[in-house]
């Protein structure tokens, strides 16, 4: 397997890059939740709010990414 | 108190990405507001003439760093409050932004969009009192509800171990809170506040307290923001003045 190197700068711009799509994503879900939430069944409101969830883990994994480097 | 009553309250947003920029023109659905978007510094500056009340300015454009756009901007109209609104991280960077003017800053985390009304209302009321020349000095009422919610003390030990390897930590001041009024709260706690006093020539106060062993110097950057850094024990000392010394140098060599 290729393995490479990224400069720590590189490493970050990826964290800002991931962080700026993370908080777009959860943004339209809670477009979604809000603006459709009557149209939506329980199910499906249930799992926009799981999608969120994880969308805020992978905030915070990378929080302590960034702290780790 | 808003500028205005009857006129909507005009708002620039200054972000290349259409998303967070769709996401934040949704924060000001209403008549109370009308959203301008900017991809570009070069059509914000272009803008600017149309006097917005608010510009919420994203640090990182195509075109020009966000903190060179703020200093333009603020050149052209100085009664526009600027919201500054960073990734996480950038702290620092959003410190100096208030240095240079900004009324506030947002970090992109989820659900940021969500208070931005909120945080834009603040800054207009701050931006409305500066302009009238009216300091808001908050009853002890107000100040007793603005620090409701604000764990003092834990807020001052957070410092201190942040704070621990001598790096001053740049923190924004709760909402309502400016820094005399912080003095004063610190005081009605279990904090020996050794002194509150005039350093600078803008008649900022800095505030120098211990905690335990571990004595703090706490010193404005303006209003609304400050640096902390360890000053003690004696070991401390040295590499922390350095260190607030150069990032105050950073901000504004004319503190001293």
């Amino acid at each position: 397997m290729r393995t490479q190197t990224y400069s720590g700068e590189e490493v970050r711009g990826l964290l800002h890059d991931l962080r700026n799509h993370l908080a777009a994503a959860h943004g339209y879900v809670q477009v979604v939740i809000e603006e459709h939430g009557d149209a939506i069944d329980e199910d499906g409101r249930a799992a926009l709010e799981r999608a969120q969830k994880n969308l805020v883990a992978m905030e915070s994994r990378l929080d302590s990414f960034g702290k780790e480097g | 108190m808003a500028k205005s009553v009857s006129k909507p309250v005009r708002v620039l947003v200054v972000e290349d990405n259409e998303d967070h920029a769709m996401l934040i023109r949704r924060a000001f659905r209403g008549e109370r507001w009308t959203v301008d978007v900017s991809g570009t510094a070069e059509d914000a500056l272009a803008r600017v003439a149309e006097r917005y009340d608010v510009i919420l300015l994203d640090y990182k454009l195509p075109d020009m760093d966000g903190l060179e756009l703020l200093d333009k901007i603020r050149a052209k109209d100085p009664s526009a409050a600027v919201i500054f609104i960073t990734g996480e991280g950038s702290e620092e960077v959003a410190m100096t932004a208030l240095s240079h003017g900004a009324m506030d800053y947002l970090t992109k985390r989820t659900s940021y969009h969500l208070g931005i009304a909120e945080v834009v209302e603040e800054a207009l009321s701050k931006r409305d009192a500066l302009l009238t020349g009216e300091e808001k000095v908050p009853t002890p009422e107000a100040l007793e509800k603005a620090l409701a919610n604000v764990h003092l003390e834990g807020v001052l030990k957070a410092m201190i171990v942040m704070t621990v390897s001598g790096r001053p930590l740049a923190w924004k001041l709760p909402k309502g809170i400016e820094v005399a009024s912080l003095a004063t709260a610190l005081s009605r706690i279990r904090v020996e506040v050794d002194g509150v006093a005039k350093l600078l020539k803008t008649g900022a106060y800095y505030i120098h307290l211990r905690l335990g062993d571990v004595g703090i110097l706490i010193e404005p950057i303006n209003t609304y923001g400050l640096l902390a850094s360890i000053i003690d024990p004696p070991e401390a000392v040295a590499s922390a003045r350095v260190a607030t010394r150069q990032v105050i140098d950073r901000i504004n060599p004319a503190w001293t």
